[in-house]
């Protein structure tokens, strides 16, 4: 029997039904209960950015372990979102059955690139929706379809954008081809904007496998390609901020803050104030970098301030508890890091979980929390639901076995170290040690690459 | 405290029983000459100068003023002009008060001088795990030095905060365990389907996921002692099992069929009353006298509000040798706030502020400002009664009566209608009421 105010019709408001029976209802419970399918995982989010504390003292020594999984949903809450989570998904499927009428519609008159563009539209439509790998699919679709236009913009689009999900899916051979290819073919056709987004994109790939020489030949080239053509846009800062970033990582310090001016001195020439967060940002690893702790503080500091997007301040969040940790000062770091969870859990960015657990699980080891584990645990398991990329799990591991190593379980921390080993080959990534160790970048490149 | 006064004939017996009267020492001085030599000779807490004095000029008192073993420097006058304030402010003196001088006047302005002074930070025993020495902690001690000579399960309640699993291992450290390890568990934080494995342990291909065995809590902890905290969060299945545990002293890892010996002194602890859950049927009976032989105790920090002056010097120590930060003292005015918090949080809250203020605080004196803390939740308890508003036993009821209403007609920006809601009375008795006390409506 359903609760009054409740319709209990379908399949999944009945099991919410019953799991608002249980007793003590974590989400760690529910999700033992719920597939993690395309359809549950909207409803599941909703859940979780609904969740609450529960009754917990504010002031218990479990407190400091709490993670996503150990939050009470508000089922009422969730079963009230449920209405328009249905809807929002028909639309979608109308929406993606629109455009599928209009390729049909489209390759029935000859017009192949209309039908790429409709394609497109529906790959960015499941883009939006996190769902990867059927933007991919949508993506290659329009690839196959344009294979008589080799210098169609649109082409260059579908590369672009299924190098986006490939990359997104941590297939990073595909991801690089396509970025590649995007860019020999508009410098082909002299585009200067697509060529430098190409380009800073193939550059990216590169530096998720730590091949930072690699990727500055490919910052270079989107900036060459940009002053050859004499372009200027916002794709200008982009490239230097990446450019920076890699010089940064390589210790070449210097250089690092040359480019850093240039690229804000190119962010103002374009008026985006977009850029000072991302400035900022680096700014503050800059200073990280030197080990100046205090400086790199004030720099992320202004930069959540400037942050425009839920995912940049989750991440500049991240950033600025690692630097506080790094000060020494571990109490302020925990609560960023909270701030970040509490934000990610609100926007419902479940994949950027996991590095906000990271960071809690280290802070957790670093004051001695034998139980700090649970953290990483978590990030694991929040890793497999969102079906994120194995270099995430890499790091992961990596992380976790330090932790283990700091609260001298050796043992623990050599099995969690040859797992993670063992993974980043697999992805052929070399220089994991230090690159594990890399605070999250902010990627701008490819906010602008619809 | 010492104040030095030099002050007109005629109100020197005054200034002298004001200064006694609010628990000061008085000296006397009949001439700037003897006020110098004086003020040369030590440092004072404070200097009271009468400007009645002929010689009492402005160089004079700007001289007096200057010196820092002075003190503060207090005027009098027995007809305070405008020159007088004018002169006061120039010379940095703290205030001029008609003469002759009031104890509370004096207490006042020497309230001033206490507030600011800065405590210097107490040498304390570095080493101390438990800090404290008020009524409340005795028998804290007492409980602690019970549990230490008995080798049996001991659990120790309290508010979240209390500091438990300091207790704990300090029971483990001082007892005949001491040499064995000392392995904690979070009952709370650990999922409950992780729990059980961490407990036990596990055998290889015991569930997804158990790629090699483990070696579980209870037996990490062979030959020492196993804290299980909030143990009142752990589910009802796991506690039969911990029970088994506890009775049969062996311990079964999950997908194994042999059990192991163990030789575990367990300590639990929580902050839920367990009790209270025994009724509910949330916590098995059997397994509370399991664990209860013996019980110790922790009251709040707002029960032992005496302490917090001592814990505030221990933890600045603390902090300021982890922080490699230099910290010579505390504000009074600082203590004060302190030990008038609420600290729902308890110990755990006060060693995070005081944390927080060493690296925050620069100078090395933690000033009431550089504390961050929730004042806003009222103390439990006795204390919350002090929050009331205080009218004088020699206030008028009419009085009281005419302070409350405005008050709320402040609280609604002088909306008639929603005061008198609020007061439960007729709008036209407001109104009279307003009338006959001379009006403060909008």
């Amino acid at each position: 029997m359903c609760p009054r105010g409740l319709s209990c019709s379908g399949p999944v408001a009945r099991t919410l039904y019953r799991s608002l029976r249980m007793s003590t209802l974590t989400l760690d419970k529910l999700r033992a209960i719920l597939p993690s399918t395309d359809e549950v995982q909207p409803i599941f989010r909703a859940i979780v950015a609904t969740s609450t504390l529960g009754d917990r003292d504010a002031w218990a020594s479990s407190r400091i372990l709490g993670t996503a999984g150990s939050r009470h949903p508000e089922i009422g809450v969730a079963l009230s979102e449920l209405q328009g989570i249905t809807r929002a998904e028909v639309e979608h499927v109308e929406s993606v059955h629109g455009l599928l009428h209009t390729v049909l519609e489209a390759m029935a008159q000859g017009d192949e690139v209309g039908a790429a563009q409709a394609l497109l539209d529906a790959a960015a439509l499941e883009e939006a929706r996190d769902r990867q790998e059927r933007a991919g699919a949508y993506a290659s679709s329009a690839l196959h379809v344009l294979v008589e236009h080799p210098t169609s913009r649109v082409k260059m689009k579908a590369q672009r954008r299924r190098a986006r999900a490939s990359r997104s899916l941590g297939h990073f051979d595909d991801a690089f081809a396509d970025y590649a290819a995007a860019f020999a073919a508009a410098e082909a056709i002299e585009d200067p904007q697509a060529a430098a987004e190409a380009a800073v994109g193939a550059g990216n790939v590169l530096e998720d496998q730590a091949q930072w020489n690699d990727a500055q030949v490919w910052y270079r080239a989107a900036l060459a390609t940009m002053d050859r053509l004499d372009y200027e846009g916002p794709e200008r800062w982009h490239a230097l901020l990446n450019l920076h970033v890699a010089l940064r990582w390589q210790g070449k310090l210097d250089e690092a803050a040359t480019l850093l001016d240039e690229a804000t001195a190119a962010a103002e020439r374009v008026a985006d104030p977009s850029a000072t967060a991302f400035i900022e940002n680096a700014r503050g690893q800059w200073h990280m970098a030197r080990g100046e702790f205090e400086a790199a503080i004030d720099h992320l500091t202004v930069a959540i301030a400037a942050s425009q997007h839920p995912k940049a301040r989750v991440i500049i969040r991240v950033n600025l508890s690692e630097a506080l940790l790094a000060a020494g000062r571990s109490l302020e770091a925990t609560e960023e890091a909270r701030r970040a969870e509490q934000d990610a859990i609100t926007a419902r960015l479940g994949r950027q979980l996991p590095e906000v657990y990271r960071v809690l699980g280290r802070l957790a080891a670093h004051d001695g929390v034998s139980d700090a584990f649970v953290l990483f645990e978590h990030a694991i398991a929040l890793i497999e639901e969102e079906r994120a990329p194995r270099i995430e799990l890499a790091r992961t591991l990596q992380m976790y076995a330090e932790s283990e190593r700091l609260l001298g379980r050796t043992e623990s921390a050599g099995d969690l170290e040859t797992a993670a080993s063992q993974l980043y080959n697999a992805l052929g990534i070399r220089k994991r040690a230090r690159w594990a160790d890399a605070p999250a970048e902010l990627e701008k490149a490819e906010d602008h690459d619809q | 405290m010492h104040v030095l006064g030099w002050i007109s004939g005629e109100d020197q017996a005054h200034f002298v029983a004001s200064v006694e009267a609010i628990g000061a020492q008085a000296s006397v001085v009949a001439s700037p000459g003897e006020l110098f030599a004086r003020i040369r000779d030590r440092s004072w807490d404070a200097t009271v100068l009468s400007l009645d004095h002929e010689l009492a000029d402005e160089a004079v008192v700007r001289r007096i003023a200057g010196l820092a073993e002075a003190g503060l420097v207090l005027l009098t006058a027995r007809r305070p002009t405008l020159d007088a304030a004018l002169l006061c402010s120039r010379v940095g003196a703290a205030a001029v008060t008609p003469s002759p001088l009031s104890a509370e006047a004096l207490h006042q302005a020497l309230g001033a001088i206490d507030r600011s002074r800065v405590v210097p930070l107490e040498a304390l025993d570095a080493s101390a795990r438990i800090v404290g020495s008020s009524p409340p902690m005795t028998g804290v001690f007492s409980a602690i030095a019970a549990a230490v000579g008995a080798d049996t399960t001991v659990l120790v309640t309290g508010e979240s905060g209390t500091g438990k699993e300091v207790v704990a291992r300090t029971i483990h450290e001082a007892g005949r365990r001491s040499s064995g390890p000392f392995v904690s568990v979070n009952c709370a934080a650990i999922p409950e389907q992780l729990l059980e494995s961490e407990l036990f342990g596990h055998e290889r291909g015991a569930f997804t996921g158990a790629v090699g065995r483990r070696t579980g809590r209870f037996e990490r902890a062979n030959g020492g002692t196993l804290f299980l905290d909030e143990i009142g969060d752990m589910s009802p299945v796991l506690q039969a099992k911990v029970l088994r545990v506890l009775e049969e002293r062996e311990v079964e890892p999950v997908g194994g069929s042999e059990t192991r010996p163990i030789d575990v002194r367990v300590i639990a602890a929580t902050h839920r009353d367990l009790n209270a859950a025994i009724t509910a049927g949330a916590f098995r009976e059997d397994l509370y006298f399991r664990l209860a032989v013996l019980t110790v105790h922790l009251p709040p920090l707002r029960d032992r509000a005496g302490d917090v002056e001592l814990l505030t010097h221990h933890f600045l120590h603390h902090f300021a040798d982890r922080h490699g930060r230099e910290v010579r003292g505390i504000t009074r005015a600082a203590i004060d706030r302190l030990v008038g918090a609420p600290w729902s949080g308890n110990v755990r809250e006060l060693r995070n502020v005081i944390d927080r203020a060493v690296l925050v605080c620069s100078g090395g004196v933690v000033r009431s400002n550089c504390l961050r803390m929730d004042e806003a939740a009222p103390r439990r308890g006795a204390v919350q009664e002090q929050s009331r508003p205080g009218y004088p036993p020699t206030t008028s009821l009419a009085d009281v009566e005419a302070d409350h209403i405005r008050s709320v007609l402040s609280h609604v920006d002088g909306h008639m209608g929603q005061a008198a809601e609020i007061l439960g009375i007729h709008r036209n008795t407001l109104t009279r009421k307003v009338q006959e006390s001379g009006g403060w409506s909008r």
